[in-house]
């Protein structure tokens, strides 16, 4: 459906964060042996941020994180998933060459994973807004309408709204919602957009996975974003 | 250092979310992809870049892009190929007094006769004369 498209990379692009993860049936090696991974990553990951316990949860399933020493990406490592995150995306090219080569090295300190129960990829905006009289001026951003009863007069103060809708091959989780920072320097929309898939995955698979999920997701992007707003991410503004 | 320490210490300070939210680490989605990153909880709102499209009355006709800042608990309101700057003691108040000086340059560059004016003047009177909608 999405295989010939190519998507223009913004220059006002708002996005801060993508994220590509796998999940599988927990494995006790990845708790045994975090050092192999490490050993292989530890060049360009070399800060390690360790989970601490919390009451009543499970720390066996928290993630260790290794992070680049800028912090601009990073990939989390637990006994049933692996994720990277990326704060600084230049574009989903360079995005999935970094994803395959961690899947790689991943693959070659747990040869015994392979069958995923998830596969999940987060493509998280924030767009700062400013007020119209006092109101978040959604729909110069978003193509979004709510169908409201009519004492609702469409004049949002303030917006968190969430769903997850069913896609062909599995689900996409949306969420959207004002955020406001608490010295009131700044306001901004949330647009996180976390396309997933839970049925017949492999790992022999993911370069697939990954193009078909940010394929939906920027398409979605795409969908959800109104053309004056698309405007000013390719910078043709005033 | 643990990761929950750190980002208590560094990520959030000074930063909130809206109280009304109805989502939250503790209580995200039942099937999110890597829930500990909340990237929107690193939101501080300084340096922002936003879009506005309506200056008062009037209809711009490309965005204007918007770079707000706060120095001294002194906020910014800035477009650089205007060359102007909106201060005041909330975002509301510089936004609202950049567009005070934009609409005082429309009509200052509208009055202006061609012939008074010179250099960098000459590229503010074809960008303001052209800055909004026809028939606003």
């Amino acid at each position: 459906m999405f295989k010939k498209l190519k998507f223009e990379i913004y220059p006002n692009s708002p996005l801060v964060e993508v994220i590509f993860e796998i999940r599988f049936l927990g494995e006790p090696v990845i708790a045994c042996r975090r050092d192999v991974f490490f050993d292989l990553i530890r060049t360009d990951y070399s800060n390690l941020l360790v989970p601490q316990t919390k009451k009543g949860g499970f720390i066996a399933l928290e993630p260790y994180r290794f992070e680049k020493r800028d912090r601009s990406a990073g990939i989390m490592l637990a006994v049933n998933r692996f994720s990277y995150y990326c704060r600084k995306y230049s574009g989903f090219v360079a995005f999935k060459k970094e994803v395959l080569k961690l899947i790689r090295k991943f693959k070659q300190a747990y040869p015994k994973i392979n069958t995923l129960s998830r596969i999940g990829f987060r493509y998280v905006n924030i767009i700062p807004f400013t007020r119209e009289d006092s109101v978040v001026p959604l729909d110069r951003f978003l193509n979004i309408r709510f169908q409201m009863p009519i004492t609702i007069t469409g004049k949002y103060s303030n917006i968190s709204l969430g769903f997850i809708a069913k896609t062909n091959k599995g689900s996409i989780t949306t969420r959207i919602e004002t955020l406001k920072a608490t010295d009131q320097s700044g306001e901004a929309i949330l647009l996180d957009l976390d396309y997933a898939k839970e049925e017949g995955l492999s790992m022999k698979n993911i370069n697939k996975y990954l193009d078909e999920s940010h394929n939906y997701s920027r398409q979605l992007f795409e969908d959800l974003i109104t053309d004056s707003y698309r405007m000013f991410l390719r910078g043709e503004t005033i | 250092m643990t990761y929950a320490s750190y980002y208590n210490e560094h990520l959030t300070r000074d930063v909130g979310r809206e109280a009304m939210s109805a989502f939250s680490p503790l209580f995200p989605f039942p099937a999110g992809t890597a829930q500990e990153r909340m990237p929107d909880k690193e939101f501080t709102g300084y340096n922002l870049i936003a879009p506005l499209w309506t200056i008062q009355r009037y209809q711009t006709v490309k965005p204007i892009k918007v770079h707000i800042y706060v120095e001294d608990n002194i906020f910014f309101a800035e477009n650089e190929t205007l060359i102007i700057v909106g201060t005041g003691k909330s975002i509301g108040e510089a936004i609202a007094d950049l567009s005070n000086h934009i609409i005082h340059f429309y009509h200052y560059y509208q009055r202006l006769p061609d012939d008074k004016v010179t250099g960098d003047a000459i590229r503010l009177k074809k960008m303001y004369k052209t800055l909004f909608v026809e028939g606003e």
